[in-house]
């Protein structure tokens, strides 16, 4: 282009940021989320198809993941869910002062949700090296929980930033984004839940 | 897909002078310098210079793969020969498939898209520059660890699709098979990294008025192909993981005895390792398709059936990864349904070839060095589809299962499918890429001889399955009556080596003393050849507007160009997915150690686990302060955004408060 064209379309006046579904960030986690749910898919998959050739399913009637501490983790899960929606909800107001509040509170859920499935680990009455069963059920156990710290650590090292800046207006959609990470999360226990603490004991052939 | 006619564009205000245009280079220049030397190297994050190193990285690695198969054809040339025992032919086998399959084939087309994808929409850099870095490290630090390996005689030796229980811990006790297990998660996280931001890039940083329905082929190719990657990959990174798990802490996903299975492993490889198939071939066929599009003088024949044929190939590439399992003993019923399946797939592949032919028949074709190799991935491609068909039934399959009719058929697609339009595509995109025309003639005597070398090399083989000759031999005895066969397939190989050569004196020699290229050589649409070759690190002075499918060819003269971005910080528009209206501008980071940082943290974690599980504790400590590092905030905004500005009545919304988001304020 040796000279300019004599059109020209001005974008000069379009926003410089953008907080909603329309950020490219967004869109970013949304593939990784598509990424990560594939892998669980993958998991749950394993299990089922692990399921299909053992006829005693967990091997041992006895060793079966305690119903109570999955349950409670679906239950801070929920309690997650909420929290994300309102402080979702706060972001969209841009006000810095609860936008820090709320991601101090989903790190804190998110340190109970760790703790809680330490304990549920810790009592599961079988290793992962016990039977196929236990491998599966360890590493379905583990991939959710890894992501748990990650997106705690997410959202802690984000409240840092909130605290000690600098703090730009992209922050408000990474806010937003983490929320996103916490609905994932939310998303991907509850079939998981259904699938290794519910069918097993309800729907015994 | 029709599109929404791009905005009304304005009259040049008063200061967009020629005076101004010079001012915009400097600024723009100043903005996207890359930093010399060994940082620069480490930290630059631009998609040109990525797109560059992933190319020559995977070329360097083809070389590598070529090598080993020279080897073994080397030992395979009579019957009974010495030169190269079991052991070493079983890891030979092993790395020159994986290297062929995760360190050439799925990397040079995910480079190639790298390279081109932001240039053909019109744009300054990928979505996630950063992201883009880090996945070459990876990729990089996957294929070196793989070579280190084998060259401390730890190659994996259980073949590229590493089958249990051969690779499980019972019968490949040692790293081995770890050494494999990680390079898969290496590459994985490479491509999904790739795809990410390529898929991100495609929808969202299109030149205005580049609707879906004008994207050019090749960025759909990109585009189904990265899309493919997100749902294929995943499955290979987690059955890599729970193979390496099996293996390192006695998890029995695949022993038998505690109730796991093997053919868990062969339907999770293959889910992935079919797919997989298109991913390398789906690039390559938009090559074609650019190929034979502008080597034609005309628009491509077809260009809705085009894409939807390769939409449904993608889905359809999904659904018969069974075909690789006839011989396990699955239900008669359900293999059938593959058997359906891997037939559907000539469908959309028979519309792609007939659009091509059609294409080139009704244009005036320019028999230049990329066309011809596209005439000859046609012949070799459409003899390994047939292959293909007929693999495809079941009786069939059960008899040249696991011999060398098999191995004919895979080179034919994937050489014919990925190799020839590649080298078309290079020959085409060097000028581009480096300011420089490749020797005519020399590109013609290897294209030649590259055609040659390979039927010689490959189409014995069809035979020598058929009489029943096993893949993965070391040696067999005189009276099989294979020698003929293999010792024409060595000197096929041989021709192969020469013309390879051939290409690589070509590049060299044309790098320093080639035609200069200007800015396209060839005549050619595609935004790409709108810029200077090779492109300056903001790809464009002013970013161009689309009126038509065909960038360049349907350009107003006088047509528009976009002006009001920020030269002082690099900053890009993005558009609309669908529609490609402009919607906002966004500023892209700067050159960053993180991603090399990054890249070491998880290479460290993730050869740390080969040798204590431990490693993935510390490992996850150490990924966890590299992200911190990469998403920390800069100290002082470089580039604070402009707030000042007037906006038009309909474009802001919800204005933000400044004062609520400085902590000082609050």
């Amino acid at each position: 282009m040796a000279t300019l064209p004599r059109k020209v379309l001005d974008v000069s006046a379009l926003p410089e940021t953008t907080f909603d579904s329309s950020g490219v960030l967004w869109w970013g986690n949304c593939v990784m989320f598509a990424i990560e749910a594939t892998t669980f898919v993958v998991i749950w998959a394993t299990y089922a198809y692990l399921r299909l050739r053992e006829p005693d399913w967990p091997p041992g009637r006895d060793e079966m993941p305690r119903l109570l501490w999955g349950t409670l983790s679906l239950a801070v899960t929920l309690v997650v869910f909420a929290a994300t929606y309102f402080a979702d909800r706060v972001a969209k107001r841009k006000r810095i002062v609860p936008i820090r509040r709320n991601l101090l509170g989903l790190v804190l859920l998110g340190l109970v949700l760790i703790a809680l499935r330490a304990v549920e680990m810790k009592a599961l009455a079988f290793k992962w090296d016990s039977h196929a069963y236990g491998s599966v059920v360890w590493v379905t156990l583990g991939l959710h929980l890894c992501h748990i710290i990650a997106c705690t650590i997410e959202s802690a090292v984000l409240a840092t930033v909130l605290f000690v800046g600098p703090v730009y207006e992209k922050h408000l959609l990474d806010a937003r984004v983490t929320g996103l990470y916490w609905y994932f999360l939310v998303a991907m226990w509850v079939p998981t839940y259904i699938l290794i603490y519910l069918l097993p004991r309800y729907l015994r052939p | 897909v029709s599109a929404e006619p791009i905005p009304e564009p304005v009259v040049a205000p008063d200061h967009l002078l020629p005076s101004s245009e010079e001012a915009d280079r400097e600024a723009l220049e100043r903005a996207w310098a890359h930093p010399k030397g060994l940082r620069g190297w480490l930290t630059t994050c631009h998609h040109t210079t990525i797109g560059k190193r992933y190319i020559m990285t995977a070329l360097f690695f083809f070389a590598l793969g070529g090598i080993e198969a020279a080897m073994m054809r080397w030992q395979l040339a009579f019957p009974e020969r010495g030169a190269i025992g079991p052991d070493l032919y079983n890891q030979l086998f092993t790395v020159h498939g994986s290297t062929m399959m995760f360190l050439f084939a799925v990397p040079v087309m995910e480079g190639m898209g790298i390279y081109l994808v932001p240039l053909m929409l019109g744009t300054r850099n990928v979505a996630f520059p950063k992201l883009n870095a880090f996945s070459y490290y990876m990729f990089l630090t996957g294929g070196l660890f793989l070579y280190a390996a084998l060259l401390l005689n730890t190659g994996p030796d259980a073949g590229w699709f590493s089958y249990v229980p051969l690779s499980g811990p019972a019968f490949s006790p040692g790293k081995r098979v770890d050494v494999w297990a990680q390079m898969i998660t290496f590459t994985e996280i490479s491509a999904l990294a790739g795809a990410t931001h390529l898929i991100v890039t495609t929808f969202r940083h299109k030149a205005p008025g580049m609707s879906m329905g004008r994207l050019p082929v090749f960025v759909w190719a990109s585009l189904i192909s990265s899309l493919m990657t997100v749902f294929a990959m995943p499955l290979v990174a987690m059955a890599s993981s729970l193979l390496a798990m099996d293996r390192l802490v006695a998890t029995h996903f695949f022993n038998v005895a505690e109730g796991g299975d093997p053919i868990l492993w062969q339907h999770m490889f293959w889910f992935f390792g079919h797919p997989e198939v298109y991913i390398i071939f789906l690039p390559a066929n938009g090559f074609v398709s650019t190929i034979v599009a502008n080597f034609s003088r005309r628009p491509i024949f077809g260009y809705p059936a085009m894409v939807i044929s390769m939409i449904a190939t993608a889905f359809i590439g999904f659904g018969v990864w069974v075909h690789h399992m006839f011989a396990t003993g699955l239900p008669q019923m359900g293999t059938s349904f593959f058997t359906a399946a891997s037939i559907m797939i000539v469908i959309p592949t028979g519309t792609q070839v007939f659009c091509w032919i059609a294409t080139l028949w009704s244009g005036r074709p320019v028999w230049k060095t990329p066309l011809l190799y596209v005439l000859a991935f046609l012949a070799v491609f459409i003899l390994g589809g047939l292959s293909g068909v007929i693999l495809a039934s079941i009786p069939i399959d059960l008899q040249v299962h696991d011999t060398y009719f098999v191995v004919a058929h895979l080179h034919y697609v994937l050489i014919g499918g990925a190799l020839f339009p590649l080298f078309g595509a290079l020959h085409f995109w060097y000028p581009k890429m480096t300011g420089r025309m490749l020797s005519e003639t020399l590109g013609r005597v290897e294209c030649a001889l590259l055609f040659i070398g390979f039927n010689l090399t490959f189409f014995p083989m069809h035979r020598l399955g058929l009489m029943g000759m096993p893949r993965r031999i070391y040696t067999y005895l005189p009276e099989t009556g294979w020698a003929t066969g293999n010792l024409v397939s060595t000197c096929g190989a041989a021709i192969i080596f020469v013309a390879i050569l051939l290409f690589a004196v070509n590049a060299a020699w044309a790098r320093g003393y080639g035609a200069l290229a200007g800015n396209d050589p060839w005549g050619a649409d595609g935004l790409e050849w709108e810029t200077s070759s090779p492109p300056p690190p903001y790809n464009f002075l002013y970013l161009p507007t689309v009126r038509g499918r065909y960038a360049r060819w349907t350009a107003a003269p006088d047509q528009a160009v976009v002006t009001g971005m920020r030269t002082d910080c690099r900053e890009i528009l993005i558009t609309r997915a669908l529609d490609a209206e402009p919607h906002h501008r966004d500023i892209l980071p700067d050159d960053s150690w993180s991603p090399f940082v990054a890249g070491v943290a998880v290479a460290v974690t993730f050869i740390g686990i080969i040798f204590t599980p431990w490693a993935f504790v510390y490992g996850f400590v150490l990924i966890a302060i590299a992200m911190t590092l990469w998403f920390w905030p800069r100290r002082k905004d470089k580039h604070p955004r402009h707030h000042e500005q007037p906006k038009a009545k309909d474009l802001p919304r919800d204005p933000v408060h400044e004062d609520t988001l400085h902590p000082e304020v609050v």
